[in-house]
């Protein structure tokens, strides 16, 4: 009953937000006023619908209502209720409701923003566009992949979530990565709305950095988050492994953090106007690129819906007709709203728009060794991402350090440099003593890696001292996090360990300074899996005991899935990281252990880079209330 | 109005000159990172081909995983396609689905003079049930659909341990 309410609801709202996509713009004709009402109420009702639909189906989920399909095939009576009320957004379907829901919220908050900056004309066309890609996510929803489908025969059991998702990270990574890029839709609309309508002033771009900053705080969370759930749940000692899946999210990453830039240098020079518009379309073309590679299956990932060419190609047709539409308008108004400044090189609008053009770079590259499998019969290693965005990566993060030394004003480069260059030369010292050490490998990424912990370090110091000093907290505190998420990623390449032990009851091994000792293997059961959970006692040099480490294999019966929880310990600035392996005909069992020296960093890093973003949208709150 | 066109001119040569420098960089890696996946046939009939860097995908043999030293962590084991086998000399932590009878992938080179292929990893895959689809491609090119079938079914038989 509750199930068919839902599904009504789901239908119902196909309709309204197809009415949504051009009414409003017949009203507009005659009253602006009365048009942009119409898109208010409309999308209000809209939400009111989705959250409806959406309610319905977590009851369902909540209840085992094993007459969905859905339901059947990701959750079962015996999983925790968190884990059945997660499975909601465990699968295509329901990820896509929770898609589409986040969508609609995006659009209500976004038609009662604004009031004194833009037109009820701009306005409303803008509502009637995310309308129209509202109502095009629920075609593809309700053609390809309606969460409500039914089964013939109701069967008694489920199937259950997939194990790897039975992870407290579950409840939070995916809906902040949605909120991440479906926000993205909102600088869309207004770019497409002010390339209609011919006009773009400093203080609609000031609104559009607003739109752009909330969405790229949340992605900015769910990326790090990612990274997280990775590291201690797929147990390969790794925190980010080039997949298409993460690939795709840092995607729209690169070019939002590019759109951010250009605002902020238009809004105080006048130059990079285009680019703004041009980087607000873009940004959300690529957050749709990297659904498409998600849901289509195209590409094999570890976290791969099942491949379905139907689906694919919806969203395939679906961007590129977004894309095609979008750039032709871009293309036919570019040129006479083109903004007279000139980009000056020796200052911060020359940085940002080198800036840039390296962070397209790196996208291509990105986008291009990803979708290189689908076309050609080879893979790509991670080493290849590694030697090739790795090195752009640096020129950005140089950049970064110099444009704190650099104002908006044309400055001579050298006399300023030769005053502040003090953390440099620190940086410049790290390198070199580091390119000294013997106990080093020479190879290409290690190489990176030393510059990267030297500028790295620079860039901290001199984002701090200016932090303390003056001006642009947030940017500065995000700039501090990028550091200091780049002094983890390579101080954990060039000095993390690795190995592997075969140890039976009672024996131990060395490694790192420690010497790890297995105590016992024992069986537990719990209500919907059976485990193996070894104690490892961890010791220091002197012999005492410092930890013990309880790494476990997990065998899922429903799924038969055999998933490895990893033991994760806190030494002083390093982790220590051991996980179970298979038995051995030899009787013993295999670990395979990892000494993370400053890992830690990468996702304090990334969580400081959110707050700076968060920060800077609190600053709209609480100073700014116009924009809103 | 003559200096900033110069200006320009310098500005927009020197990133012309970035770019297709990086680009070049790329593409030479781009050639350097290309790991082609072969079967268990295709690695016996052009061992040139796999000689170098490249993905083996296969079976892991029923009764072949051999401990070859037990300090070094050194395993030998066979991997099959139904019709052809390779040994596999491996050293190094075994992921959890590293089973008899599973299906695997792994990355290394086929060493020609002692006819083994040296893994440097082996990929691993987080779920019992599911197969890589470049083995099931390489499994079914070999043995049709059926066998494969009956396979799965054994090999899940098995991980209930």
């Amino acid at each position: 009953m509750i199930v068919d309410l839902g599904h009504s609801m789901l239908l119902a709202s196909f309709i309204v937000a197809a009415l949504g996509a051009f009414v409003p713009l017949m009203i507009a004709r005659h009253s602006t006023l009365l048009s942009l009402r119409f898109a208010q109420i409309n999308g209000s009702f809209l939400l009111f619908l989705l959250l409806g639909s959406f309610s319905a189906l977590a009851y369902a989920f909540m209840t085992s209502d094993f007459s969905l399909k859905i339901v059947t095939l990701n959750s079962e009576v015996s999983e925790p209720l968190v884990y059945r009320l997660v499975a909601l957004w465990g699968n295509h379907e329901g990820s896509l409701l929770l898609w589409i829901v986040t969508l609609t919220l995006y659009i209500v908050l976004f038609s009662f923003s604004g009031r004194t900056i833009a037109t009820h004309r701009d306005r409303t066309r803008m509502l009637a566009i995310l309308s129209a890609i509202l109502w095009g996510f629920l075609l593809f929803m309700l053609w390809t992949s309606n969460p409500f489908e039914t089964l013939k025969v109701t069967p008694h059991k489920g199937l259950g979530l997939n194990p790897i998702l039975q992870d407290p990270s579950m409840t939070f990574h995916p809906p902040s990565l949605y909120f991440g890029y479906i926000g993205f839709v909102i600088p869309f609309a207004m770019a497409v709305g002010f390339l209609w309508r011919g006009h773009f002033k400093k203080e609609h771009a000031g609104w559009m950095r607003l739109w752009t900053l909330i969405p790229w705080s949340f992605l900015t969370f769910g990326v790090a988050a990612g990274s997280l759930w990775a590291y201690y749940e797929l147990g390969w000692g790794g925190w980010w492994s080039w997949d298409p899946v993460e690939n795709a999210s840092l995607l729209p990453w690169l070019v939002s953090t590019a759109l951010l830039h250009a605002i902020g240098s238009y809004r105080r020079t006048g130059s990079l106007k285009l680019w703004c518009l041009f980087l607000g379309l873009l940004t959300y073309l690529t957050s749709l690129l990297g659904t498409y590679i998600t849901r289509s299956g195209i590409v094999a990932s570890v976290h791969g819906f099942a491949k379905d060419e139907q689906r694919g190609l919806y969203l395939l047709t679906f961007t590129a007709l977004l894309a095609g539409l979008s750039f032709l308008l871009f293309a036919v108004r570019a040129y006479k709203m083109r903004s007279k400044m000139p980009v000056i090189y020796p200052a911060l609008s020359g940085f940002v728009s080198l800036n840039i053009y390296i962070l397209l770079l790196i996208s291509l590259v990105l986008g291009a060794g990803t979708l290189y499998p689908v076309f050609g019969e080879a893979t790509l290693t991670e080493s290849f991402f590694n030697t090739s965005i790795n090195p752009l990566a640096l020129a950005v993060l140089f950049l970064m350090g110099l444009a704190t030394f650099v104002g908006w004003k044309p400055t001579p480069l050298w006399p300023l440099l030769r005053k502040r260059l003090l953390p440099l030369n620190g940086g410049l010292l790290v390198i070199a003593v580091l390119m000294y050490q013997e106990t080093l490998e020479k190879n290409a990424e290690n190489l990176i890696a030393v510059f990267a912990l030297g500028f790295s370090l620079w860039v901290l110091v001199a984002s701090s001292i200016a932090l303390v000093k003056k001006r642009a907290h947030a940017m500065m505190l995000a700039h501090i996090g990028f550091s200091i998420c780049v002094i983890g990623m390579s101080s954990d390449t060039l000095f993390k360990e690795e190995g592997t032990f075969w140890l039976g009851a009672g024996e131990s091994e060395t490694f790192a300074g420690y010497t790890f000792v297995l105590e016992s293997v024992r069986q537990n059961e719990a209500p919907n899996y059976i485990n193996e959970v070894a104690e490892v006692g961890v010791f220091n040099f002197k012999g005492e005991a410092v930890a013990t480490l309880k790494p476990e294999t997990r065998l899922y019966g429903t799924k038969g899935a055999l998933v490895s929880k990893t033991a994760v310990v806190r030494r002083y600035w390093a982790q220590l990281y051991v996980v179970l392996g298979p038995m051995l005909e030899t009787g013993q069992r295999s670990f395979r252990v990892f000494y993370h020296p400053l890992v830690m960093l990468i996702w304090l890093g990334g969580g400081l880079m959110s707050l700076g973003g968060c920060i800077a949208v609190l600053g709209y709150v609480r100073r700014r209330r116009r924009f809103l | 109005m003559k200096k900033s066109v110069a200006r320009r001119l310098l500005v927009t040569l020197v990133l012309v000159t970035l770019l297709s420098g990086t680009l070049y960089l790329v593409m030479q890696n781009f050639r350097d990172n290309l790991v082609f996946f072969f079967s268990p046939t295709e690695v016996l009939d052009t061992p040139e081909k796999a000689s170098k860097r490249a993905r083996l995908g296969g079976m892991i043999k029923e009764g072949s995983v051999k401990i070859v030293s037990k300090s070094e962590h050194r395993l030998r084991f066979a991997v099959t396609d139904f019709n052809k086998e390779v040994a596999v000399e491996y050293q190094g932590f075994l992921p959890d689905l590293f089973r008899e009878g599973q299906g695997l992938v792994a990355e290394g080179y086929f060493d020609q003079k002692s006819q083994i292929f040296m893994a440097r990893t082996i990929l691993a895959k987080h779920d019992a049930t599911y197969m890589p689809p470049q083995v099931e491609e390489v499994l079914d090119r070999h043995h049709g659909k059926d066998s494969l079938a009956q396979n799965k079914q054994d090999s899940q038989g098995q991980v209930s341990r």
